[in-house]
């Protein structure tokens, strides 16, 4: 009877234990995530949309019925991505499995899926590519992301401020227009309004949609509340004493004028916030995972630059546009930066926060083994400016791979070399005019609030740069004209380094020349006469002389008499 | 491949003309080989086909997915409950004076883990003057343990102040080993208590923390035959070696209690001291119960290791109860000193030791390994005697340990502890405490 147990038992074992052992080999020998065809023609998906991996715009646009409102539970999800999500990849043991693989020369991580054949991320209903493609003018800038454009006066209070940290209330403006106001916190004026707007003004310039928030000041006399919400009569009351109450929470002006960003509400249905780790119900634009969304993946750089520390699901917001018919499509917003450089809805940020997770595993571990001895990085860091519209912020200490959110990011942790690289690309894209009329565009009363952001912002800008630079080759925009391969070294183009060498590997693509061909470059210039004769595609690795940062791998086609570039992989 | 051709053109198209001011990073940058221009809401194609997790990735998961799926069960659970809870208890609400008024809540009352109360509690603000508060809570357990409490705070945080407390715990299973430091733990039996106080406090102090309280009140404690618990005390001591055996003694009893501290930061203090002495006289309503005079002494001290987020902290609390008949004079069992609650001895369990006099003293070594959350290491020396001058060090029993400390407020704390003793290992949770 026992020796029959023990036979089922071990029948019942071995499939697990034998997956246990094979996953290492599975991963090995699986494909990789994209095709290793030099060339792929355009394919067809099964529900007949068409799929070309060379355009410059994702058509997730098309016109859709409105999808239902739905949006992830802000405590549940804060729960989840704040404690769940790191205790279940501490016990994820296919990761560590796929960790093996690693070391076996696999690479199971999965890549960003809606990746052009540039290495780029085609414009969506996300992102837009812009600054690192076309510069956005200075003068535009200083606008902020669009117009200058107020809530008329006198306001209307229709509703309180139902969810988040911050003390504000739903206005209806002189025009009749919606904006939610939100103050910035007691003793700070400027702090949230002025992070919101610098942090959102280069989010927007970088290519992600931003709602239109103003900087306001406004007196107790310019604010009244309607009627029905004083009388309670819809079942919501709102009194006077709930107003001052709220208004004490604010900070104010030396003039007695209170400090706030008022948010206009965006045209469209508002279906809530998405989910990173789903998509979103009845949207079938919305086809590929959050979390391998390039765009989403790199806004890590984008936030470990502005000190965007709060960056859960309910700070991106799903908006219904209709066209025609009742069809219209879903664009994706990021909602509120106003958790940005040394700010938080309360106050200046506590210091750890950007630096720890509120549940960072690790750096409990090394306290708790260390006794309390570690010393975390935020100790050291001298964030605390004095300038009460700052609060703490600094980039002395700062590294931009230790960057972290309040909870993680579920897309920021997919993030691979190639989606930092093309991060700190964008980051790196932006000039210190651009920056210093980012800041301008905030309006800062306190002149050394200026000077400090701008100098902070431009000092992590270079170590962004230098290091997403010295992990990929940062060798970029390439182009053929003049029969030669010409690129651009982004870490010499920013000023990072002086004039570089490369190294170049060529290979025939389409196997009618065996072997490979090295070329040693002066500068980022590649001659094409004498290259690839009777050959229709090359394939080429090309690494910065002397640095050990992963290469770009360029793919040329020849059509006609001409070579064009047909594929770029950095990293 | 017509679409990368054509794409291709483009590129070196675009390129010719932005070559003049083509510099990576300057304000008047044109990329050469990007054409990012084009309507998404158009018809056209996408960049990539549905992304689905990859199969021999699934076939790696799916196992795990099985095996642990009830452990997800749990955590969509704590997600759910916790996406209830968030908005009406965590989302931070406009300050206003609390609704007058009374209002009824479920309550919680922990204790081991076969005994964790629930039942109702009624928070009643207003009353009966504006400045009041009334608090009226029970909760039943599963070993049928019945708690009811009722508190009446007046001008709280005020400098004059007036509190009004009453409790009834009817306990059937607690622990007696007999009365003296080196009972056996093989002795353990059980006793039901049914104890009600009711005591009236004047508070001169708007801080707990520097506060002076005259305080009076009326004890009645009811013992009885155990029962989720085996064996009953009756089948383990005699009458003698558990006086007032199954005999109820009521008391009324006034006394003094002063508070005095000066911490650094009261939540998780570092640096700073706390003293606490209590001194009660209790007198039997009736011939057969005793008088008695009792007190407590606690001190802490809280010294920072070359940080704040590393602490020292020592504690140490000497209490006792002295029969005003003199040393002769029995006193009842349950009446007695007894290391349980905040004088429990951290590697043995609650109510391990009775005797007249109890001193405890403890070192914790404590580091921040969280957000308003510790770590801690501790050594604790503990002991009962009849008297004084019998505390020796070698009779002293020892635990050491370690566990978390998560300050919940400037009163109270959550504690996780792990300790050993010679007896074994003890793991406590505790919630209420302010150590």
């Amino acid at each position: 009877m026992r020796l029959e147990l023990r036979r089922r038992l071990s029948r019942a074992l071995v499939p697990p234990w034998a997956l246990l052992l094979l996953a290492p080999a599975l991963a090995c020998a699986a494909p990789g995530d994209e095709p290793t065809r030099a060339n792929p023609p355009a394919r067809t998906a099964g529900d007949a949309v068409e799929i070309t991996e060379g355009t410059w715009v994702d058509h997730d646009r098309q016109p859709i019925r409105r999808p239902p409102d739905w949006q992830p539970s802000y405590w549940g999800r804060r729960f989840h991505q704040g404690l769940v999500e790191p205790l279940t990849h501490v016990f994820d043991i296919p990761d560590k499995l796929l960790w093996v693989a690693r070391t076996l020369g696999a690479r199971p991580q999965r890549e960003a899926v809606n990746v052009n054949a540039f290495d780029e991320t085609p414009n969506s209903a996300w992102f837009t590519n812009r600054n690192h493609v076309r510069a956005v003018p200075v003068a535009e800038m200083r606008q902020g992301p669009d117009s200058v454009f107020l809530p008329a006066k006198p306001w209307t209070i229709k509703h309180a401020k139902q969810v988040g940290w911050s003390a504000g209330f739903q206005i209806k403006d002189a025009d009749g227009k919606k904006w939610l106001v939100k103050l910035d916190p007691g003793g700070h004026p400027q702090l949230s309004s002025g992070a919101d707007m610098v942090a959102r003004t280069l989010l927007h310039a970088a290519g992600y949609n931003v709602p239109h928030n103003e900087p306001v000041r406004f007196q107790r006399g310019d604010v009244t509340i309607d009627a029905d919400l004083l009388s309670g009569a819809k079942g919501e009351r709102f009194a006077d004493a709930d107003l001052d109450s709220v208004l004490a929470r604010g900070a104010v002006f030396p003039d007695g004028s209170y400090s706030a960003y008022a948010s206009l509400f965006i045209p469209g249905h508002a279906l809530g916030s998405p989910s990173m780790n789903r998509l979103r119900p009845g949207d079938s634009n919305d086809w590929y995972a959050h979390t391998n969304r390039r765009e989403l993946r790199g806004l890590f750089a984008l936030c470990s630059w502005v000190n965007n520390w709060d960056t859960e699901d309910h700070q991106f917001l799903d908006m219904f546009l209709e066209a025609r018919d009742s069809l219209g499509h879903v664009d994706h917003y990021i909602l509120d930066a106003g958790s940005s450089f040394g700010a938080a809805a309360s106050g200046p940020k506590q210091l750890w926060v950007s630096y720890e997770n509120v549940v960072d595993l690790p750096w409990t571990a090394r306290r708790i083994l260390s006794l309390g001895f570690a010393e975390e990085p935020w100790r050291r860091a001298r964030q605390e400016t004095g300038i009460p519209s700052i609060g703490n912020y600094e980039s002395e200490v700062y590294r931009p791979q230790d960057f972290r959110q309040l909870v993680q990011q579920p897309a920021f942790r997919e993030m691979t070399d190639r989606d930092g690289y093309w991060g700190a690309k964008i980051v790196a894209s932006f000039s210190d005019a651009q920056i210093a009329a980012a800041v301008d565009a905030a309006n800062y009363e306190d002149p050394r609030a200026r000077d400090y952001v701008v100098r902070n912002l431009i000092v992590r800008r270079d170590k962004i740069a230098r290091h997403w630079f010295g992990r990929v080759a940062p060798l970029d925009f390439f182009s053929v004209l003049d029969a030669a391969l010409r690129f651009h070294d982004l870490a010499v183009d920013v000023g990072l380094s002086g004039g570089r060498a490369y190294d170049v590997e060529i290979e025939s693509a389409d196997g009618r020349a065996p072997g490979s061909e090295r070329v040693h470059l002066s500068s980022a210039e590649l001659p094409l006469i004498n290259l690839g004769k009777g050959v229709s595609q090359l394939s080429l690795e090309i690494s910065v002389a002397g640095d050990p940062a992963k290469p770009a791998h360029v793919e040329l086609t020849r059509k006609d008499s001409l070579w064009i570039v047909t594929r770029v992989r950095h990293g | 491949m017509l679409a990368l051709l054509v794409c291709g053109v483009v590129c070196v198209c675009a390129s010719s003309g932005a070559r003049a001011d083509a510099r990576f990073g300057d304000s008047t940058w044109v990329a050469p080989a990007s054409s990012a221009d084009g309507d998404t809401a158009t018809d056209g194609p996408r960049v990539a086909p549905r992304d689905h997790e990859r199969r021999w990735e699934t076939a790696l998961r799916a196992p795990f997915r099985v095996v642990f799926y009830p452990l997800r069960l749990v955590g969509s659970g704590l997600e759910a409950g916790v996406g209830y809870a968030g908005p009406r208890y965590f989302d931070p609400k406009p300050k206003r004076p609390p609704k007058s008024g009374p209002t009824l809540a479920p309550g919680i009352a922990l204790g081991a883990l076969n005994d964790i109360g629930v039942g109702p509690a009624i928070r009643w603000v207003g009353f009966p003057t504006a400045d009041a508060t009334l608090r009226l809570a029970g909760s039943w357990s599963a070993i049928d343990r019945r708690r009811v409490r009722l508190s009446e705070t007046i001008a709280d945080r005020r400098p004059v102040g007036f509190l009004l407390d009453a409790d009834y715990d009817y306990k059937p299973n607690r622990h007696y080993y007999g009365i003296g430091n080196d009972t056996p733990k093989t002795d353990l039996s059980y006793f039901l208590l049914a104890n009600t106080n009711a005591e009236a406090a004047l508070l001169l102090g708007a801080s707990p923390l520097r506060q002076l309280r005259f305080v009076g009140g009326y004890s009645n404690m009811s013992p009885g035959r155990a029962y989720h618990g085996q064996p009953p005390l009756e089948e383990v001591f005699t009458p003698s070696s558990a006086p007032f055996e199954h005999v109820a003694t009521q008391e009324l009893w006034y006394g003094v209690t002063a508070d005095l501290a000066a911490l650094d930061d009261p939540r998780d203090p570092s640096g700073g001291v706390r003293g606490r002495v209590e001194l009660r006289r209790a007198m039997g309503l009736r011939s057969s119960d005793p008088d008695y005079d009792q007190w407590r002494a606690e001190g802490r001290a809280y010294l920072p290791v070359f940080a704040k987020r590393r602490v020292i902290a020592v504690r140490c609390v000497y209490t006792g109860i002295d029969p005003d008949g003199g040393p002769s004079t029995v006193l009842p069992y349950y009446r007695l000193a007894q290391s349980e609650g905040v004088s429990r001895f951290a590697g043995y369990p609650s109510g391990r030791f009775h005797d007249r006099q109890l001193l405890l003293a403890r070192i914790e070594y404590r580091w921040a390994i969280l957000y308003r959350m510790s770590a801690l290491a501790l050594y604790e020396l503990g002991e009962v005697a009849p008297r004084m001058a019998s505390f020796t060090l070698a009779g002293a029993h020892r635990s050491i340990g370690g566990g978390l400390r998560l300050g919940l407020s400037d009163e109270a704390t959550a504690r996780f502890e792990l300790a050993k003793s010679d007896e074994g290992f003890q793991a406590v949770l505790s919630l209420g405490g302010d150590f």
